[in-house]
This record gives C-alpha cells, structure tokens and sequence, in this order.
C-alpha cells in the first residue's frame, strides 16, 4: 500500500510538472467544496462529481486497479478531474465576488501569484525558440523535398537525421525512411523489443545512428547494409569525399542539408 | 476558384452537418436556436462516432480509403437529408437570433480569432506527433493502416514494434478520419489538417468550454467571460511554462489523444452531469464512447469510467434528496 502510495504521489508529480499542478487543483476543488452552497446547480454537481473522482480513482487503492488493468500512463487519468474547469471556476468566483473593483485586482494578481507559484515560477521561454525552429526545418524539409523530386528517383531506405525526417515524410509520402521519428522516439524512450535477430541488428544499428548522428562512415556501412539509395548529410558534419568514394554523388544542398544519392 | 469550391465541402462537413446532425438531439418542441453551440458540439461529437463505426469495420476487411470514403459519404448524406427532413418537418431550424446578446457574440469571436491565430502560428511545431503522416501516407496509398506512417515501410517489411505501433494507431481511426475528409474535399491532407483545421477544431474547444460557462454561470454574462478568458490563460500559459499536456491544444490541436481530453472528455462530462432523460443519458453515453475510441486508444474505457460515476453521483444525489424528503 505504501508502494501503490508513493507512485501516486509521483504520478501527482508528473501530472503537474506537464500541465496544472494537482495542488492548485484540490485546492480549486476545496473552494468550491467550501463555496458549494453560493454557487449554482452545474457547479455543486461538478464538485460532487470531483469529490467522488478522489474517492475512487486518486487513491493508492484505486492507483493500483488503473494502472496494473487499464491504463499504464495513469497521471492522464487526471485530466478526467477537469483541472482547467475546477481552477477557472475558483478565480472567476474569487475574482467577481469581491466587493469592489480594486478587491477584485488584487484578488486577480493574488492568483496570477498562486498560479505561478504552484508551477515553481517556471518560466520556459523554449517554445518561442522551437516555433522558429520547427518552422526553419520545415522549409529545409520543403526545400530537401523539392530536390528529391527533381532528381526523379524514389529513395529506398532513405538514411535521414532525427530532427528532420518526419518532416521529410509529411513533405512527401513517396520516400521511404530507414529510421523513422517513431522508431527512434521508442529507442529512446526503451520500448521497442526485438522478436529475432534480425530485428535485433536492426535496431542495433538505428541506436548506434542516434548515439552517433555525425559517423559519416557509420551511414556508409549502414546505408550498404541495408542498400539505401539516399542519403541526407548535415552539413556540420558533412564528408564529399568519403561519400563520393562509397558511391554517392551529391545531387544538392540547402542551407543545412546535403542531398546525396546513389545510381 | 477550385479552392473556395474545396474550402467550402470543407465547411459544409464541418459546420453546416454538424448542426444539421446535432439538430437530431434536441428535444420536441426547441428549436436550433435555444442551444446553437450544443448542437454544434453534438452534431460533431456524432459524426465522430458515425465514422468510427464504419472506419472500424473498413479497417477490419482491409478496404481502401477510397471505398470508406464512398461509404462515408453516403452515410453522411442519408444522415445530413435524414435530419434536415425531421428539421423541417418539426420546424427546428429558425436562424439564431444575431441581435439578441450582440457584445457577448463580438467577443466570443474575437476570442476565437485569437486562438486560431495562436494556433496556426503554433501548430505542428511539435515533433512526436504523426497525425499528418498517418494521414498522409493514407492519401497518398489509397490505404487504411497497411504503412508504417514514419518510414513508408508496406505490412511486410515493417518491424515487430512497427507493426504493434500501427495496430495500436488503428483502434482509435482520427488519422482515416482526417484522410477520408481530405479525399472528400480533395485538399492535401497536410495542408488540410494545418491551416484548415484549426479553424473548425478551436471553435470545438471554444463551444466546449462555452456550454460549461453557461451551465456554471447561467445569470452573469461577465461571469462567463471571465471563467472563458481564464480557463484559456491557463491554456495560453502553457506556451511560457513548457507544459505539454495544454500546449498540445495550439501546436496540435488535431491529436486524438488532445482532442480527447481536452474537448471531447470536458464536454462528456457536461453531458452527463446534465441530462435528466434516461434514454438521452443513454444514448449520449454512446455516441461519447464511440467518438472516444475514435480519438483515443483508451477513450471508451476513460468514457465509460467516469459516466459510471456519474451515475454514482446521481444515485447518491437521489438517494440524499428522499432521505430529506
């Protein structure tokens, strides 16, 4: 019991380091809980409601039921709590129950402070950075699809890097990948299993590609191995030489891509 | 000129059949008008669950995208002419009254014009997520689930973990769903579902979190207002606070699993905490399930789940109520 107690409170743990901390949450639900008899008949009902989601879903008891039958990744579990509701009905009422307007903003900024402080003043300023990036690999991606189809051969096996390839896939269905975004995301999150020998090797080899993504000679052996016909270099790492001696000739570059195919 | 003529299947799959379906679950005697957004809401959540249940089956004996997508039309139109005859028949189908609750309106777009905004500028730029290959790969094969959406690998070069991967992908079909309404309109599945979508999927959001207002807050417009303005801040935070659960809603707003939980499961919820008519309860309880399991590998169960406790909190409710009588 005093397992199944633990790994709820990481599970909490891990529901609030991705969205709303289960904290604020409860303390949400107390308020209305507390407030139920001012507030209106849908909201006494969704605090009964999430009052009876507590007794039986968060609890070490019910944890265990859960995650061993049904669901593995029991902290989504939680989202049937309506964190967004519960949080939003307690600031609206906090907010518009006071009794002047100037109450009213301190009361708003006091909750701005709990918010914050509930996500440990958490501020991630990466996302700005990834939506440039995401759309900086999207016009490569266009741009290394543009070249595959003015080249006129289908890649087989295509050997691309990780941050590109399933952009590569939504530019154009034709190519086929040897490493897809999904495979690796298995790697590396370890749930892919091997059922023979062959599989085995297989994802050997794609692990070995992900440790290593600037092994041009890794690619080579691997693009043998598995007779890729297309291979997309980073330019960072790229080596003409050594892919012209295995073969390949460069059919073109974008800003960070080289393109090389093999006859 | 092609263009406008695809935009505008488009919109009539994903607004106008919505609520010409949803229309079937109003009560004799109300109108459109009474509850605009809820028949929104239903109509799609309806469709949802009209096409899991021949996608299911279209999977099943291996059809090709093109065949589910004649089925899928004419099961769309027999529902559409089905509909709109009882609509008219039971003169349902009055215009909203524009006039009525004007300012309330002018925000409500507003608002939503924001949010689209945020999330065309946002979407995809998430990776991890293969809703627009899968969906792709479907178009571009004339297949349903026979690829490997990430390599283009056919059923028999694909690994073991591939295989399990597309099999797991098959039991909650959103990607055929995307695939089918892309061959309908004839649009590009990619572009389809990144700068159409957004469109026709925040107003869903928006609509869910709409009716819960109304129900919280039925006596106060400002009331509404704020509860929809922080329940989207808190959304809108998750750009600055890396969170990925709500962020999904503006980078991805076409995932099963964020649809899910997100849309669908807020408004399963209201649902069933408000319905008084047993056969209604019912029968929202599963077209829920199934447009749940057409979202989400687990959706039905999570569905069924929480109606049952829904259902405990009614007889408990019940059972309180006698008690003091």
């Amino acid at each position: 019991m005093i397992e199944a107690f633990e790994a709820l409170r990481e599970q909490f743990r891990t529901f609030g380091t991705d969205g709303i901390s289960m904290v604020l949450v409860c303390t949400a639900m107390l308020f209305c809980v507390a407030a139920r008899d001012r507030m209106e008949e849908g909201a006494r009902r969704l605090t009964g409601y999430g009052v009876l989601f507590f007794i039986l879903l968060a609890n070490p008891f019910g944890y265990h039921i859960i995650h061993d039958f049904w669901l593995k990744e029991y902290w989504k579990i939680f989202m049937v709590l309506l964190p967004v509701v519960f949080v939003a009905i307690a600031v609206t009422e906090l907010i518009l129950n006071s009794k002047s307007f100037w109450k009213g903003a301190v009361t708003a900024l006091c909750c701005v402070g709990i918010f914050a402080a509930s996500a440990f003043f958490k501020v991630d300023f990466s996302r700005v950075a990834v939506l440039s990036e995401a759309r900086e690999t999207e016009t490569e991606a266009a741009a290394v699809d543009e070249m595959i189809r003015a080249a006129d051969i289908v890649p087989e096996n295509m050997i691309a890097p990780r941050e590109i390839c399933a952009q590569i896939r939504e530019s154009n269905p034709g190519v086929k990948l040897l490493f897809g975004e999904a495979l690796m995301e298995g790697i590396l999150n370890d749930t892919v299993t091997a059922e023979n020998e062959e599989e085995r090797q297989f994802i050997d080899d794609c692990r070995t590609f992900i440790a290593v993504p600037d092994a041009v000679d890794y690619q080579l052996v691997v693009a043998e191995r598995y007779e890729s016909n297309c291979i997309l270099l980073k330019e960072a790492y790229d080596s003409p030489e050594q892919m012209e001696d295995a073969g390949f000739y460069c059919h073109g570059r974008t800003e960070n891509y080289a393109v090389y195919f093999k006859e | 000129m092609l263009v406008v003529g695809k935009i505008l299947i488009a919109i009539c799959i994903w607004l106008i059949v919505p609520v010409l379906l949803g229309s079937l679950w109003l009560e004799n005697g109300r109108k459109l008008n009474d509850a605009f957004i809820w028949i929104y809401l239903m109509g799609l959540v309806s469709e949802w669950a009209a096409f899991f249940a021949i996608a299911k089956w279209a999977i099943a004996s291996q059809l090709t995208l093109q065949k589910l997508c004649v089925l899928w039309l004419v099961l769309l139109a027999a529902l559409t002419v089905f509909a709109a005859v009882l609509g008219i028949r039971r003169k349902r189908f009055l215009m909203p009254d524009w006039k009525k609750g004007k300012a309330n309106q002018i925000l409500g777009m507003l608002g939503l014009i924001l949010l689209c905004t945020l999330a065309m500028a946002y979407g995809g730029s998430r990776q991890k997520e293969h809703t627009i290959e899968a969906a792709l790969t479907m178009y571009a094969t004339d297949s349903l689930y026979q690829y490997d959406a990430t390599t283009g690998r056919s059923e028999d070069e694909m690994l073991s973990f591939e295989k399990a991967e597309l099999e797991k992908d098959a039991k909650s079909p959103i990607e055929a769903y995307y695939a089918a309404n892309s061959y309908v309109c004839r649009l590009n599945p990619a572009k389809f579902i990144r700068v159409l979508l957004p469109f026709f999927l925040l107003p869903f959001y928006f609509g869910v979190y709409q009716v819960w207002a109304n129900t919280l807050f039925p006596e106060s417009f400002v009331k509404r207002g704020v509860f929809q303005t922080v329940v989207w801040l808190l959304y809108g935070s998750a750009v600055i606070a890396g969170w990925e659960v709500l962020f999904d809603v503006f980078s991805n707003c076409w995932n099963g699993e964020t649809l899910f939980f997100a849309g669908l499961l807020p408004l399963a919820v209201w649902l069933l905490l408000g319905e008084r008519n047993r056969w209604r309860w019912f029968a929202q309880y599963v077209v829920c399930v199934l447009a749940g399991q057409m979202l989400y590998e687990k959706g039905g169960f999570l569905i069924t789940f929480f109606w049952v406790i829904a259902w405990l909190v009614t007889g408990i409710r019940r059972w309180k109520n006698d008690r003091s009588i």
